[in-house]
């Protein structure tokens, strides 16, 4: 951002400053739906409403601290992550949240058994959702930050605090962890034809 | 095809069609895709739940969400500070509800509303710092959970040894992040990530001795409907 005080996005940080409900509802309209995305595939849809006020609560407890050194949208984002992630941290243990382990139970079936089995079609959305919901903490908050949210490991694992091998493992985890609910699925609908 | 050969390269597999593989490992790991149906398929299973996900949307939130950020926005830079002094005054009342469900005879719901726009609630009328306002809001918290621990000490009998056993493991969790968050704020007073993790640990300690204090009264009343619901995480 070169002219960062004329930025529309630093203008809309500074009226929601002031106590303009308006901006605040114009700043909540853009974003929310990418926020409440993270929130639902972060923590689950039960939770999702109230971190979704959560972070808009802190985002505007924290506006002050805006800049300009990023788009408006970026760093609510960051602050809906962390917010995301608190409430993680406050439910889990620190063993459970993230194991850098690779499961071996995760081997798919041709490497444990030597059989094969048909392999993934068109995967529907709604089924990727709710096998998302299904995965441990640690490796859906990689996998939705990674594959859905599109950030780099190094960047995940400073957001984690863990080391950028974990994020790794932990998004290889996540995806074979889907493959095999996803396959279920197609299994199960295949009985149904 | 070995087993040995299959289970190196599945490790690889998500790195391999991520193109983060080094030349050398790349061209290994292709060797034996070209030999290897079976890890072949489970490659092209990864990418698609790759490429699904990347497809996945943002999803539109229920109109009611923003009715309750409207209605607990602060307006100014002074009351949000207050929000969090709002919420844990208003915890005082919560377990003071919390008291008398369990000791009333007649079937009666727990009073868990927060009224979070509530600004300073019932808290002193001058506080000089942001820290001594937060002081105060963990103070409340505090206040709160010391007497919800009360109300459930005196019933703790009445609850399953397996319940009581899974929330004693939840609330050991939880003070263990409350422990280090307060010593990171020890170190560091003006660390704001430190600060919400406290109070994000502090709220979710009084929701856990809610609902212990909730199934307790629901279990006296001999309400199983209610404690079935409460231990299968839903609020009565």
């Amino acid at each position: 951002m070169t002219d960062v005080h004329g930025h529309p996005d630093v203008q809309l940080a500074a009226r929601c400053r002031t106590g303009d409900a308006a901006a605040f509802e114009e700043l909540y309209k853009a974003h929310s739906p990418r926020l409440f995305g993270l929130a639902c595939r972060m923590v689950g849809r039960s939770h999702a409403e109230d971190l979704l006020q959560d972070i808009f609560l802190t985002a505007h407890r924290k506006l002050e601290k805006y800049r300009g050194e990023s788009s408006l949208g970026t760093w609510l984002f960051r602050v809906g992550t962390n917010v995301c992630l608190d409430f993680i941290r406050s439910r889990s243990s620190r063993n459970a949240l993230m194991t850098a382990e690779f499961d071996e139970t995760m081997a798919p079936e041709h490497v444990t058994t030597g059989k094969s089995g048909p392999v993934l079609g068109v995967i529907d959305r709604i089924d990727l959702e709710r096998a998302l919901e299904d995965l441990p903490p640690g490796c859906r908050a990689v996998f939705v930050l990674h594959d859905v949210e599109g950030f780099e490991h190094g960047e995940i694992a400073k957001m984690l605090g863990v080391a950028e091998g974990t994020s790794k493992s932990q998004l290889h985890k996540a995806r074979l962890r889907l493959r095999r609910s996803l396959r279920a699925e197609t299994h199960r609908g295949l009985e149904r034809v | 095809m070995s087993l040995m050969d299959c289970t190196d390269v599945l490790e690889q597999l998500t790195a391999y069609v991520d193109g983060e593989l080094d030349r050398d490992g790349r061209a290994a790991v292709a060797a034996h895709l070209e030999t290897c149906a079976a890890c072949r398929d489970v490659a092209a299973d990864l990418a698609r739940v790759r490429d699904a996900a990347r497809g996945l949307a943002p999803i539109a939130p229920p109109p009611q969400v923003w009715a309750g950020i409207a209605a607990a926005r602060p307006s100014g830079r002074r009351q949000a500070r207050n929000q969090w002094m709002g919420l844990a005054a208003a915890l005082v009342l919560v377990t003071a509800g919390a008291y008398l469900v369990t000791r009333s005879a007649a079937p009666a719901r727990p009073v868990v509303s927060v009224d979070a726009d509530k600004g300073n609630g019932g808290a002193p009328a001058t506080v000089e710092t942001i820290e001594d306002e937060l002081a105060k809001a963990a103070e409340h918290y505090e206040t709160a959970i010391a007497q919800l621990e009360a109300v459930a000490k005196q019933d703790e009998k009445a609850m399953p040894a397996d319940t009581a056993a899974k929330l004693q493991v939840s609330l050991s969790q939880v003070d263990k992040y409350i422990a280090e968050s307060r010593a990171a704020l020890a170190t560091e007073p003006q660390s704001e990530p430190a600060r919400d993790t406290l109070f994000a640990a502090l709220r979710r300690k009084v929701e856990i001795l809610q609902q212990t204090v909730s199934l307790m009264g629901a279990m006296q009343r001999g309400d199983r409907e209610t404690a079935a619901k409460v231990m299968g995480g839903k609020s009565s």
